[in-house]
């Protein structure tokens, strides 16, 4: 039936008002929506683009909203955009990515939009990307070894050498960056102490599947007197899960000419809840296996090594024109045990045990006047320096809670030496620790306990608290792309009680307000501290030791964060501040060959300083780049005072663009930190903090610098050639103060130094490298006399073969030129290694004439001109070192 | 613009026809053996077959020049990598057949593929799929890459889960999958998973591989007729 025109009035009505109703709905719809619609062309082709990638990106962090890919037309349409404001990323391979604002308030549409080429010169470069190796997760850098390293390497040790920013020193020390790594950690466990040079040589590259950097580590237990926010650097060894299944050993016995002998045996097992690590080492080749840091845990802290220092003085070469000397036997006996178990998650138990024994015997010396006077005298001295040395602690890590922790330690050390008055001396103690630490949304606070017991040398009772308050992080959005972060009220107070009279307090506030506006991060950060150390140790013989402290920072940085929390690009653009410390020293330790020594001394210091620079992130639109700068520059002024209960070290580090004061007093006894003040208080931006870093083989940073840069993520290397060529330079500045016994009696060495080392190398296809350098030391050493040493020539080349499995030859010399005062040297070192490795076995056997891993051993042939006289010595302490080793490893 | 200046006279080259992309990926088995298979292996050999599973992986490869792509497993020095040293050496396991290949053009906007399965070779022939895939938050590193999480229903029903990375603004991946604002860098689909384990970008110069568009070798299907195919042979036999 068709319908009928007479409707009712109100049924009319009813549906207009229905229509208007529908009409508004829709209005309010669009209204709350829009849309993003464009057609995206080649800039240089003028045609349209399919397969861009086109995406609705948040401001605020870039999360991805939406995506459209485009299709043959290049068209893209994104019909209901619900939010106000987004950032539409064009982006596809080969151009650069487009960005814009689309603002709903605005209206803004985008019509068309037109990609340029990325400025790759596509005629000249191979770019060859291989898998990222560094991954950055806030301040852990994560290294993935296989990036970095052939395969070759056999040690954890030679993976580590290879990472970019690490250098791992010859006494076993690692650096990254320039900074001192405090803690090597394997799979986040610390069971190996300070054991650092077994354990780098010890741990198989093959087990290892990532190195991890963290930075701003702050380990827990006595060493929490290090600055909130500069902490220390850490570097935990990750082993693979193969590793973990199996037990892993190394077994290398050499023998040669002249009874030389060599035995290292290592043994480990790290398993989730087990950990043990076993390192034995033998020889009479004089290779030592302890760090120094180890040697003066040891031999009782400073006073054995200058011990050590003055028999080596005791040696100096009276005026004789030819001189020949060497010393048939440096025998070394060194073994040590380390585990650690968690039967449960809360509980963990360390054992570290350590036993050392040293020799030297039996030197030769001959010496002759010019052949004219017919003059020959020739003796042996029987140098007898025998000592054993034990070393025990146990340590008991209960976590009752997640946030209650107990710490308990034990740990003795017992030292004999043959012949010495103290023939035995102990060292013994207990450690007791508590720490608790909660959190809420409105107020983070922890609290630390801890108290020591040292039985011997002398009995200490050390007490600590420590409590820290940290007001949660409140922000407050001012527009839509920007925040105020209203960010940390830390406040703390610290004490620390030592025996009778020490006191120590304690108090600093921070506080920080940060504001983010898009990826730019501004923030202005304070921090006070008062300080106040008074120790009177009677019995003891510390007899006063008042440190008042003031300091206060301030910091204004800025930063830039792209991408993600993860690739972020900080960039620190004006940091400042002031720090005021004043330190007296007035103490003095009896003993029994020198009593009533006292050492006074002052410090003072005026800090100005500048933020470590960390790696940075740079984001180059054209190229979409990201490079990795890891290197930096540095220059460093070091003043150390060792003494005999305490060593103390001051210094200055002027990175480019970064000034940092430090100051540390630490028990050499048992490597406590026993007070410490690192203080970056005021520094001032020097310019643009850009560093770049070349892709070409070019290197003029201190720190092996990275050859790669990053390509979204990926790394690119450029090859140029087949031959590598390149520069590497270093430029010193040093100042070390040391008190030595020579002869009992106790005199001041201080050392400044200024050096510079340039080396040129080549490398061919990883065959031939070839390495020659110059530098140029200047040093005033000692007695108040000014002594000039210059080293001109340092050559040393060696030859790899490159084929895995064969054979691996290295020779190589090192040349050096002195000129102290009227006294010119010229020294030769002779270093050679032949090592043979099938490829089908893990058995190795290799030939090893001369000690090429530690120069200072080699034979050494020297001339000398010192005014009108001339002299010729061969000092060999290795004599005929050639020494066949077998090696096994599992 | 002002590079333009510098640039040669001369026809004008897309960049993305000069640019060439190549990654590995790595094809291994989400979840080793089958429970039925455990259950019919002797307990004392179990742990052993499962060794050899669980160390089983195929790498295929990714090479995208210009406007083409292919997805095939590496020709040369390995095509097959077993790690059956000091157990089961005559112990098989197969994932994909040596010479299944996808290959995609994205100026036809067409897809080509060759499958074995059951004794069988399929070839595909079809358009490029358009796909609807569904953003999560998810994110999470891949190569260094950072990588979101994006999930879609294959033809079987069954959730296919695709991390791609915006950083690398290529909308390819493994087998028929991409349509994504950045390139796929792991792919789980089914029981197999397939994670890059490198990537390389190129100039001019290229890349090793060969992108040529299979023959066909026997009569060409869709990729639904494929899927539904190898859906209705895996419920005859049993499988999934």
């Amino acid at each position: 039936m068709r319908p009928s025109i007479s409707q009712t009035k109100s049924s009319v009505q009813s549906k207009v008002f229905v229509c208007i109703g529908v009409c508004l709905l829709f209005y309010f719809k669009v209204e709350a929506q829009f849309s993003v619609s464009g057609h995206v062309f080649d800039s240089a082709t003028m045609e349209p683009l399919s397969f861009v990638s086109v995406t609705l990106n948040t401001h605020q962090d870039t999360t991805l909203i939406d995506y459209r890919v485009t299709r043959a037309n290049g068209w893209f349409l994104f019909e209901e955009v619900v939010a106000d404001s987004v950032l539409l990323v064009v982006d596809a391979l080969g151009y650069v990515a487009e960005y814009f604002t689309v603002d709903r308030r605005r209206g803004r549409q985008v019509d068309t939009i037109w990609l340029n080429a990325a400025r790759f010169d596509l005629e000249t470069v191979e770019v060859k990307a291989y898998k990222s190796g560094i991954i950055l997760n806030g301040d852990t850098i994560t290294y993935a070894p296989s990036v970095y390293t052939s395969g070759r390497e056999e040690t954890v040790e030679e993976v580590l050498k290879k990472l970019p920013g690490i250098t791992v020193e010859e006494d076993g020390s690692v650096k990254f960056g320039n900074k001192e790594v405090k803690e090597l950690l394997i799979d986040g466990d610390d069971f190996l102490d300070t054991n650092r040079k077994g354990l780098l040589k010890g741990i198989h590259a093959i087990d290892v599947e990532a190195i991890e950097v963290i930075q701003n580590y702050n380990p827990t237990g006595m060493s929490v007197l290090s600055s909130n926010r500069d902490g220390d650097v850490a570097i935990n060894i990750k082993l693979s899960d193969m590793a973990k299944s199996k037990t892993r050993y190394r077994a290398s016995l050499g023998g040669g000419y002249e009874n030389k002998y060599d035995f290292v045996g290592e043994l480990y097992r790290i398993k989730q809840k087990f950990k043990f690590f076993v390192n034995t080492h033998l020889d009479n080749t004089g290779q030592h296996q302890l760090s120094l840091f180890d040697y003066l845990k040891l031999n009782g802290g400073a006073e054995g090594f200058a011990n050590k220092a003055a028999s080596s003085n005791a040696g100096a070469v009276p005026k004789i024109f030819f001189q020949k000397s060497r010393s048939t036997s440096v025998a070394s006996q060194y073994i040590s045990a380390n585990f650690s178990y968690k039967p449960m998650d809360a509980l963990k138990i360390n054992g570290y045990t350590l036993a050392y024994g040293a020799q030297n015997s039996l030197q030769s010396f001959s010496e002759e006047a010019p052949l004219n006077q017919g003059i020959l005298n020739t003796f042996s001295s029987l140098s007898k320096n025998s000592f054993q040395n034990y070393m025990g602690k146990i340590a008991v890590s209960y976590r009752p809670a997640s946030k209650l922790t107990f710490d308990f330690s034990a740990y003795t050390s017992i030292q004999k030496e043959e012949g010495s008055v103290d023939s035995e001396s102990n060292l013994n103690g207990l450690n007791f620790a508590s720490r608790y630490r909660n959190t809420s949304p409105q107020l983070t606070s922890s609290g630390q306990a801890s108290l020591q017991y040292s039985m011997s040398p002398t009995s200490l009772l050390r007490a600590y608290v420590q409590a820290d308050f940290t007001a949660i992080e409140r922000e407050i959005s001012l527009e839509s792309d920007s925040v105020l972060h209203y960010d940390i009220a830390n406040a703390a107070v610290r004490g620390n009680a030592i025996g009778q009279e020490l006191e120590n307090a304690r108090l600093s506030l921070d506080y920080a307000v940060s504001y983010i506006k898009q990826v730019r991060h501004y923030s202005l950060s304070t921090t006070a501290s008062y300080q106040s150390e008074n120790q009177s140790l009677s019995n003891s013989g510390i007899t006063g030791f008042e440190v008042p402290s003031i300091s206060t920072t301030s910091r204004l940085t800025r930063n830039y964060f792209l991408w993600s929390n993860e690739l972020e690009y900080s960039k620190p653009f004006f940091d400042a501040g002031i720090g005021i410390h004043y330190l007296a020293t007035d103490f003095q330790r009896p003993r029994s060959s020198n009593e009533g020594i006292i050492y006074p001394s002052a410090f003072v210091s005026v800090n100005f300083a500048r933020l470590q620079q960390k790696i940075k992130l740079k984001y180059n639109e054209q190229f979409n780049l990201i490079e990795v700068p890891i290197a930096l520059q540095s220059f460093e002024l070091q003043s150390i005072n060792k003494l005999f209960l305490f060593d103390e070290a001051s210094s200055i580090l002027l990175r480019k663009h970064n000034l940092q004061l430090q100051y540390h007093l630490f028990d050499a006894f048992s490597g406590t930190m026993l007070f410490l003040f690192s203080n970056y208080a005021s520094g001032i931006s020097l310019g643009e903090n850009v560093q770049y870093f070349p892709t070409y083989e070019l290197r003029s940073a201190v720190v092996t610098p990275t050859e790669k840069v990053f390509f979204n993520g990926a790394i690119l290397d450029k090859k140029i050639a087949p031959i590598k060529l390149g520069l590497k330079s270093k430029l010193f500045v040093g100042a070390q103060q040391d008190f030595v016994y020579v002869f009992d009696e106790l005199q001041e060495l201080l050392n400044t130094n200024l050096k510079f080392n340039l080396a040129a190398y080549t490398t061919r296809e990883e065959k031939v490298n070839l390495e020659g350098g110059v530098g140029v030391d200047y040093g005033r050493f000692g007695t108040k006399q000014l002594q000039a040493t210059a080293r001109a020539v340092n050559c040393s080349f060696k030859l790899l073969s490159k084929s895995e499995g064969t054979v691996d030859w290295k020779i190589g010399t090192v040349l050096f030129w002195e000129q102290q005062n009227e006294r010119k040297n010229l020294y030769t070192n002779i270093l050679g290694e032949l090592r043979f490795k099938p490829s089908t076995t893990k058995l190795q056997a290799s030939l090893v004439f001369n000690d090429i891993l530690n120069i200072n051993s080699a034979t050494r042939i020297t001339a000398s001109q010192i005014g009108n006289n001339y002299r010729f010595s061969a000092f060999d302490t290795l004599p005929g070192f050639l020494l066949l080793k077998l090696s096994y490893r599992h | 613009m002002l590079l333009q200046g510098f640039l040669p006279i001369g026809p004008a080259i897309s960049p993305r026809d000069s640019m060439a992309i190549e990654i590995d990926y790595r094809c291994k088995s989400k979840s080793g053996l089958p429970d039925e298979s455990k259950a019919a292996i002797p307990p004392e050999v179990l742990l052993m077959v499962q060794e050899v599973v669980d160390a089983y992986y195929i790498d295929f490869k990714l090479v995208q020049e210009g406007k083409r792509s292919i997805f095939r497993q590496y020709e040369g020095e390995a095509i097959v990598k077993k790690k059956t040293e000091g157990t089961l050496k005559s112990f098989t396991y197969y994932l994909e057949e040596k010479d299944d290949l996808i290959y995609k053009d994205f100026k036809s906007q067409s897809i080509a593929g060759k499958k074995h399965k059951l004794s069988r070779v399929f070839h595909i022939q079809d358009e490029l799929p358009e796909l609807c895939w569904a953003i999560t938050k998810e994110k999470k590193h891949i190569l260094g890459y950072s990588c979101i999480k994006a999930v879609i229903e294959d033809y079987h029903g069954q959730e296919v889960v695709a991390w791609f990375t915006p950083q690398v603004p290529v909308p390819n991946g493994p087998l028929e999958f991409g349509d994504l604002p950045g390139l796929i860098l792991e792919l789980t689909k089914g029981n197999l998973v397939y994670t890059a384990v490198n990537v390389r970008i190129a100039g001019n110069r290229g890349l090793d591989g060969k992108i040529e568009k299979p023959k066909p070798v026997s009569k060409a299907i869709s990729l639904k007729e494929y899927y539904e195919a190898i859906n209705k042979s895996d419920k005859k036999f049993g499988s999934k």
